[in-house]
């Protein structure tokens, strides 16, 4: 008996010990698909115990992260876009020294082999993963190249890509980690991009603001900001040897993700400071 | 080779896991191996995977017709049936399932294989047209109101169920988006619960229980339902193939197309299952995820830096002289005939399983529900006063159906599919009236 209640014991003082695990967690709506993907990278690479945590909810996602401790989560500014668009305040309160690095990722701008240039006077569907500033690109696409473009919401990618295949749509914006596969079988063409830097097998002259006038002053790419909630100096370290690791830095390579603030020593407060004024930029050109 | 096998094992264990807790949704087991999926194979993967689709709906019947707790959504169709038939009849109706879901799930394998080796496989996608989805499900929605008795509350229930559903289309106006934020901590199981099963089980203590006296020796075999199997393999091969939760469509249109209740079971049942197999082809054709399941599926591989389906052609780590592609077809055979072997063998356990709930009612009936409603609020990452408050709401509106003889069937269906709704109706709105 006597040895069940030390054990009993032992296992209360042990659980404090276990709940110093690093929590991850991105903030938004739906809990699915790339972040969550990108999210289950950086776990990975995370030494000692981590897991990932999820609500539907993102007011209790807010309130999750207000309530705990030792948290590392992300923030993408398009995704906080359309949540304030739809009324909904997403966006925990941080100070810039939480904020531990970022890095963007952006689309290829696809069609089915064969398909026509966008001409003026002739009508083409463009459709965008939900999130996307779709409707603002086609908008200005319109607007400065004379051209008739209709905007179809889509919910992913790789549903964007299906639309194309079967001929739902004429363009769509398809991330590279799916289209270019798909360029290779010969099931899809992508002639412009959206990623600066470009890829291989999309290089950044194709880069569409280069090719068509779109009067915008902020990027079409979508700006990812890692946020660190600790108070323990030793957890912020885990943190940040995970982020900053050579591995979740190559990982996002291979995606097509750039990686260039994500680096030991980072300006917290000038990221956070540009990733406010693009996310202000982005939605009063490409939102409203 | 041992990873192989400790893979095609465990994923046997929790995909008739899976398929009977009904807190649990189908996806659920692929996400157990999320974790894992850096050091595992892609062999280990597919095999684990493959294992907890099919068997997360092969078991779901088995709650479903037992204990009336349906295993996976798509048993909802037949619910209300299961009621009137004694524990003989049920039994034989998990034996005659089984082998409608081996029959089903036999048709399209058949095709798959076929298509995989006459190598005309691509044309699949042309079934994923916005058009073609929007006729599925308005074919769905016409089947659930006009079979209902009173067309117009069916109608209103269907709608509510899709004004409550979550949407997740940023692009829809703010005040339809925002409707979903209200049963944001609701689940589609917490639906079921509240709509159907807490009523039905109210209504069961008041009536004198039926079972408890009959004798198991007495079981029989009837007569094999052949025809219902096979037209139900047929119909889901076919729905399987259209994008969104088609082993739901399957069911629905499979129970549609008979008319007597038994009949009507085992073609719901053949279809759902030969749908989950019908499924993989654009996937595994195409690397398209077309189900829930899938996309998690895919999400893994992309976590393993690989591409689908190029990987799928390409010759399996284990043996080289197959691709993965056949590999995945060696693993659906095994996991069809361990499957119908465990749904059949297993009927003593199953009648034991049902008596003894029906002698202690109450008590165990209400650990299994506690028990359940605890996974669905861990896995489903719900606030619980919400939920539960959302719960008791549920529940209140279904004994108040059920007092007036009112299906609440169509407003769970509306909930289910509602967000699949919104987003086919707004591409097809933007693609032919903008």
């Amino acid at each position: 008996m006597r040895y069940l209640v030390s054990l009993f014991v032992c296992m209360l003082f042990a659980v404090p010990a276990l709940a110093s695990e690093i929590k991850l967690m991105w903030i938004g709506s739906p809990q699915s698909g790339p972040p969550m993907v990108v999210l289950n990278a950086l776990r990975d690479n995370i030494a000692g115990p981590s897991t990932v945590v999820s609500h539907k909810d993102c007011r209790e996602q807010v309130r999750y992260i207000e309530r705990e401790d030792d948290i590392v989560y992300m923030v993408v500014n398009m995704t906080m876009i359309q949540h304030s668009l739809q009324g909904q305040q997403c966006l925990p309160k941080f100070q810039p020294q939480h904020v531990i690095g970022s890095f963007v990722s952006a689309w290829h701008l696809c069609r089915r082999p064969g398909t026509p240039d966008m001409q003026p006077g002739q009508r083409w569907t463009f459709g965008a993963p939900n999130g996307m500033p779709g409707r603002g690109i086609v908008s200005r696409l319109n607007q400065y190249n004379n051209l008739d473009g209709v905007f179809v919401p889509v919910l992913s990618s790789s549903q964007v890509a299906t639309m194309i295949i079967n001929g739902d749509l004429d363009w769509g914006m398809v991330n590279p980690g799916m289209s270019e596969p798909l360029m290779q079988k010969g099931q899809l063409e992508c002639p412009y991009t959206f990623l600066p830097q470009g890829t291989d097998m999309v290089p950044a002259d194709r880069l569409l603001s280069r090719n068509f006038r779109l009067d915008t002053t902020v990027d079409q790419v979508a700006t990812w900001l890692v946020i660190a909630k600790t108070q323990d100096p030793a957890q912020r370290k885990r943190i940040e040897d995970a982020v900053y690791s050579d591995s979740f830095r190559a990982w996002l390579r291979q995606y097509h993700f750039s990686d260039l603030r994500l680096s030991p020593g980072i300006d917290g407060a000038a990221l956070l400071k540009n990733w406010r004024s693009d996310m202000t930029g982005m939605e009063q050109q490409l939102y409203r | 080779m041992f990873e192989l096998i400790t893979s095609a094992v465990s994923g046997i264990i929790f995909g008739v896991m899976v398929g009977l807790l009904p807190g649990l949704p189908a996806y659920v087991a692929p996400l157990i191996v999320m974790p894992f999926a850096a050091d595992l194979s892609v062999e280990s993967i597919l095999i684990f995977w493959l294992a907890t689709h099919i068997g997360s709906q092969y078991f779901g019947s088995v709650a479903t017709i037992l204990l009336r707790i349906p295993g996976e959504v798509s048993g909802m169709i037949y619910l209300h049936h299961i009621k009137d038939f004694s524990l003989q009849q049920r039994l034989d109706l998990i034996r005659q399932t089984a082998l409608g879901s081996s029959l089903g799930s036999v048709i399209a394998l058949a095709a798959l294989i076929v298509l995989y080796y006459t190598g005309v496989g691509s044309w699949l996608v042309a079934l994923s047209t916005t058009e073609s989805k929007f006729a599925l499900l308005c074919v769905l929605a016409a089947v659930l109101i006009f079979s209902a008795r009173q067309h117009v509350i069916a109608f209103i229930l269907f709608a509510g169920g899709i004004a409550l559903a979550e949407k997740t289309s940023f692009d829809l106006p703010i005040w339809l988006y925002a409707t979903g934020e209200y049963t944001s901590n609701v689940t589609v199981f917490a639906v079921i619960l509240g709509l159907l099963i807490i009523p039905e089980f109210v209504q069961e203590l008041k009536r004198p229980s039926t079972m408890i006296n009959q004798d198991l020796q007495q079981f029989r075999s009837n007569v094999l339902d052949v025809s219902s199997m096979w037209r139900g393999g047929v119909i889901g091969s076919v729905i399987g193939l259209f994008p969104g939760p088609n082993h739901i469509m399957s069911s629905v249109t499979a129970y549609h197309h008979r008319r007597e209740p038994t009949a009507r079971i085992i073609a719901a049942e053949s279809a759902n299952n030969s749908a989950i197999i019908s499924s993989l082809m654009p996937f595994f054709f195409l690397g398209l995820p077309i189900t829930i399941s899938e996309f998690v599926l895919y999400d893994i591989m992309q976590v393993k830096s690989l591409v689908m389906p190029n990987i799928m052609f390409e010759p399996s780590a284990v043996w080289t002289a197959i691709t993965r592609m056949e590999l995945v077809f060696a693993m659906a055979i095994i996991c069809v005939a361990v499957y119908t072997i465990l749904a059949q063998k297993f009927l003593p356990v199953y009648a034991w399983i049902v008596t003894t709930i029906y002698q202690r009612l109450w008590f165990l009936f209400l650990i299994i529900l506690a028990g359940l409603i605890a996974l669905d609020i861990v896995y489903q990452y719900v606030v619980i006063w919400k939920y539960i408050v959302g719960l008791t709401l549920l529940t209140i509106i279904g004994l108040w159906l059920y007092s007036r003889k009112i299906d609440p069937l169509p407003a769970v269906f509306g909930f289910v599919l509602g967000d699949l709704l919104t987003w086919t109706a707004s591409q097809l709105m933007a693609l032919h009236i903008s």
